[in-house]
């Protein structure tokens, strides 16, 4: 009885030796990279003249330029936040009421690709999808739709340099 | 419904079709819902455009781009004959992944049942308040943009992710 209860204690023993190392290798290294910080804009796209909406204003010459594809006349900047990510970090954003987004850092990307982001769109809270990207400083994911009047909205997603944070 | 069906709406959209096949599938959109319902995502995702089409230009000459990708191609190739050359080695791994993969099912079976509890934090940046309160099983909800096109904008250093979605943000 004594013999047997020792070597369950020492099967026992090299489980524990031989996993809890293997988990926290597996699960509690966080991954590699440098912090990233970022400029997240919603942005409505209309055809009305900016003047009725004077809270809004327009979007800067770069974002406009982004979003010229698109075949409405103006894009007036809605709401503007800012936030950074630690490698393996991710944060809920809410841009509006309606809108939130979930970014994620997932560590660095290949040789001079920057980071890998991963951009979780909800509506109404519910997700609407998820984007994943390696992204250089500088580089803008932007996410658009149109809404039911007629009218476009975008979230504009900048990774910025620290300095401009 | 058939990929050949699919093109076909898609043509109509951009007004490529014969008339003869344009009635065909004006007639098949009028009576097939999954038909109807492509037809007007198409159509919506279009209407957002100025121009139906955008026009990238390379960065590179057609012939210098070609080279690029002929080159990774034969790389390919090569990497592939080199280990098919080694099977010794391929059959020592093959050796090791019945045990080394029972060891890694029980690690990550150990691993997802520790319990967790949700990563509650709180950031200042400035004047606005990013607050993050969000589950690991919201986040790594392998969730792709089913509706949505993607297109890259090299002068802008932007991607663009269209969502056909309709959804209310404002």
């Amino acid at each position: 009885m004594t013999h047997s209860r020792t070597i369950r204690f020492f099967l026992f023993a090299v489980a524990l030796g031989v996993f809890l190392p293997a988990e926290r290798m597996l699960a509690g290294d966080p991954p590699k990279g440098s912090e990233v910080h970022f400029h997240a804009q919603l942005v409505w796209g209309t055809n009305d003249d900016p003047a009725k909406h004077p809270k809004f204003r327009e979007v800067d010459s770069a974002s406009r330029k982004i979003l010229d594809p698109f075949k409405w006349k103006h894009f007036l900047v809605t709401e503007n936040k800012n936030f950074s990510l630690n490698p393996g970090e991710q944060k809920k954003v809410k841009m509006s009421d309606k809108c939130t987004i979930i970014a994620k850092h997932k560590g660095k990307a290949a040789k001079g690709k920057g980071e890998v982001i991963s951009v979780t769109l909800l509506g109404d809270g519910k997700p609407i999808g998820k984007h994943t990207k390696s992204i250089v400083e500088k580089h803008t994911i932007a996410l658009c739709g149109s809404l039911k009047n007629g009218t476009a909205w975008a979230v504009l997603l900048k990774r910025v340099p620290e300095k401009q944070k | 419904m058939e990929l050949e069906a699919k093109l076909s709406i898609q043509a109509l959209i951009d007004g490529e079709l014969s008339a003869e096949k344009q009635v065909d599938i004006e007639r098949l959109v009028k009576a097939d819902s999954e038909a109807q319902a492509l037809f007007k995502e198409l159509s919506n995702t279009v209407g957002a455009l100025k121009e139906s089409e955008l026009e990238h230009k390379l960065p590179e000459t057609r012939e210098f781009f070609w080279s690029k990708v002929s080159a990774e191609i034969e790389r390919e190739d090569r990497q592939a004959e080199v280990a098919q050359s080694r099977p010794g080695a391929v059959a020592w791994w093959k050796k090791l992944m019945v045990p080394v993969g029972a060891a890694a099912a029980l690690v990550v079976a150990f691993t997802l049942f520790q319990p967790a509890g949700p990563d509650v934090a709180k950031t200042n940046f400035g004047t606005n308040t990013v607050s993050t309160a969000v589950t690991e099983t919201l986040a790594e909800t392998e969730l792709e943009m089913p509706d949505s096109f993607i297109f890259y904008m090299f002068e802008q250093n932007a991607t663009v992710i269209w969502v056909d979605s309709k959804m209310d943000v404002k």
